[in-house]
């Protein structure tokens, strides 16, 4: 190797690791403020600004979320938010790969039509939708109740369209031996299909923790009631409530970024692969 | 006489509507949506442009976003050692939810220069503070930056897929033939991202029209209304001042845009392929 080319190479890794370092800090800082921030006292959070122990919690302690737990009651938050979410996961993951794998292994009439119907229904927009449907569950009586959460939202176009192309991958004659053995068809998809199809079952479920763990608005439209928020419902209103201590709610961001840090850990593969996914099928 | 009043109702709503959509807005759209399939007119381009700058809008944030993250695709893609690190640097802002990223911000955008980070870093680099949330002409570009900043893993974890969709092969056949790391940028990865960047503009495009969570934490859709997006009006209207109708006219016409993106969005891949 030459000189001139080692210098070179030297060059371009310098390059590399200044940029993303730079890049890297613009990314994370605001993140490792808000944990900072959560573990110190009010009084020292906004004490030397211009210097870097901003970012670094010198006498750390959990008072703040001492606070945040006696005074937004975590735990029926915590009930509410996983409650409904596993409501929706169950049903969503149960229902939407029967309606997936119906649309990829049978011949019936209507099932192309069925098809781009539901890839059309893709593009609708929940915003779009709100008002109406919020008059619907008004007049149903479902407002603040879970129903109002959970059933316009079990079936879910792009679960389905994931699951039937995933099934459309399953070769026909495993499905063929299996009923030459005397399965039903039934009996088929519980114990032949779905054993072999972790990994799209694990992608849906991701996607969909995450989906719902961040959503906002609906929740915000059909929950009113104090004892009903979910997380993010909650930490909007602690926002808001006197007396404000940053420091606590700084605390109580951290706490609801938790469990999205443990699915992201524990699920990372799967995560990464769903966005991936809907990004090629576009 | 009746018919002529019903005419004239949905006449005005027309133009409510159109007015709140921001006559530039969609003719931004439309520049993107239609230009980009065309042949390249530097003139549209520039008309394009000259739109977007001048107004404070979520259709610029994709263009934030894309300049921004074909870089750092660019930058974590390559084989270095401590890439995965930095790969969950920046995917790291996804990991927590609107709600929360927008109350941070809120705390770090603060005007005060002793309780606002940015504004405390401004002062310390000689600058003047900035009233980033209650200042009409920086609120929506405050939310703009929040969002580029949360979205940004978001699409790198696109760009990533699509730069894993380019053979290798290209690359060794254009360093064998002699040409140089920028030449090969733009001459095979760009054109090999060409299907990904479509989507990643449209979706973030989608996205943006559907701004909600932000403004409505933030800035309540102030100052003088402007954060107020489509979606926060179509709020507005409908459950705090009980104009259920005009909500749901409004509604249909953000359904028609947003449509009219995604089958955009459709064919221009369509035909990338």
């Amino acid at each position: 190797m030459t000189k001139s080319m080692k210098t070179q190479n030297f060059l371009t890794k310098l390059l590399f690791y200044a940029g993303n370092i730079i890049i890297g800090i613009i990314f994370v800082s605001p993140l490792i403020w808000m944990i900072s921030a959560s573990l110190k006292p009010e009084a020292e959070i906004f004490a030397n600004m211009n210097s870097i122990t901003t970012f670094i919690p010198v006498q750390a302690s959990l008072d703040n979320f001492k606070e945040v737990f006696s005074r937004l009651n975590m735990l029926q938050v915590f009930k509410n938010t996983f409650v409904y979410i596993a409501l929706i996961l169950v049903l969503d993951l149960l229902l939407n790969s029967i309606c997936g794998y119906a649309l990829a292994k049978f011949e019936f009439k209507g099932r192309g039509m069925m098809l781009n119907f539901i890839v059309a229904l893709m593009v609708m927009p929940m915003e779009a939708i709100m008002l109406p449907l919020y008059i619907e569950m008004s007049q149903l009586g479902w407002v603040n109740t879970l129903a109002a959460l959970v059933i316009p939202f079990v079936a879910k176009c792009f679960s389905i369209y994931m699951f039937r192309q995933f099934f459309c991958d399953i070769p026909d004659e495993l499905l063929e031996a299996a009923a030459l053995d005397g399965a039903s068809p039934v009996r088929t998809f519980f114990t032949v299909v779905m054993p072999i199809s972790k990994t799209v079952y694990a992608t849906v479920f991701i996607l969909d923790f995450v989906a719902h763990w961040n959503d906002f608005m609906w929740p915000f439209l059909v929950m009113t009631g104090e004892n009903k928020r979910t997380i993010q419902l909650a930490i909007q209103v602690f926002f808001g409530t006197q007396p404000i201590h940053y420091s606590a709610i700084m605390a109580a961001l951290v706490v609801s970024a938790v469990p999205m840090l443990l699915m992201f850990i524990f699920m990372q593969k799967y995560y990464i692969e769903g966005i991936a996914s809907s990004g090629i099928k576009g | 006489m009746s018919l002529y009043r019903i005419h004239f109702h949905i006449h005005m709503k027309f133009h409510a509507v159109i007015f709140i959509c921001r006559r530039d807005r969609i003719a931004v759209l439309l520049h993107l949506c239609l230009g980009s399939h065309l042949t390249v007119d530097p003139n549209r381009i520039r008309k394009a442009f000259r739109l977007l700058s001048r107004r404070q809008d979520p259709a610029v944030e994709q263009f934030y976003t894309f300049c921004r993250l074909i870089g750092v695709a660019m930058l974590v893609s390559s084989k270095f050692r401590g890439v995965a690190i930095f790969r969950t640097m920046y995917f790291s802002p996804q990991l927590t939810s609107m709600v929360v990223i927008s109350i941070l911000w809120t705390v770090l955008y603060n005007s005060n220069p002793n309780t606002g980070l940015i504004n405390s870093l401004l002062v310390s680099l000689g600058l003047e503070p900035i009233n980033f949330l209650t200042n009409s002409k920086t609120a929506m570009n405050a939310i703009i930056f929040m969002s580029g900043w949360q979205g940004a893993g978001y699409q790198m974890m696109i760009f990533l897929a699509g730069l894993q969709g380019i053979p290798r092969d290209q690359y060794e056949a254009a360093s064998v033939d002699g040409a140089t790391r920028v030449q090969q940028f733009l001459y095979i990865t760009l054109p090999g991202l060409k299907g990904t960047i479509k989507y990643v503009v449209m979706i973030t495009m989608i996205q943006a029209m559907k701004l909600f969570t932000q403004p409505y934490v933030m800035t309540q859709g102030g100052p003088k209304n402007s954060t107020k997006t489509l979606v926060y009006y179509i709020y507005t209207q409908g459950f705090q001042q009980g104009n259920f109708g005009y909500a749901c006219s409004v509604a249909a016409v953000f359904f028609v845009i947003v449509v009219i993106m995604s089958l955009s969005m459709k064919k221009l891949i369509a035909d990338t392929n």
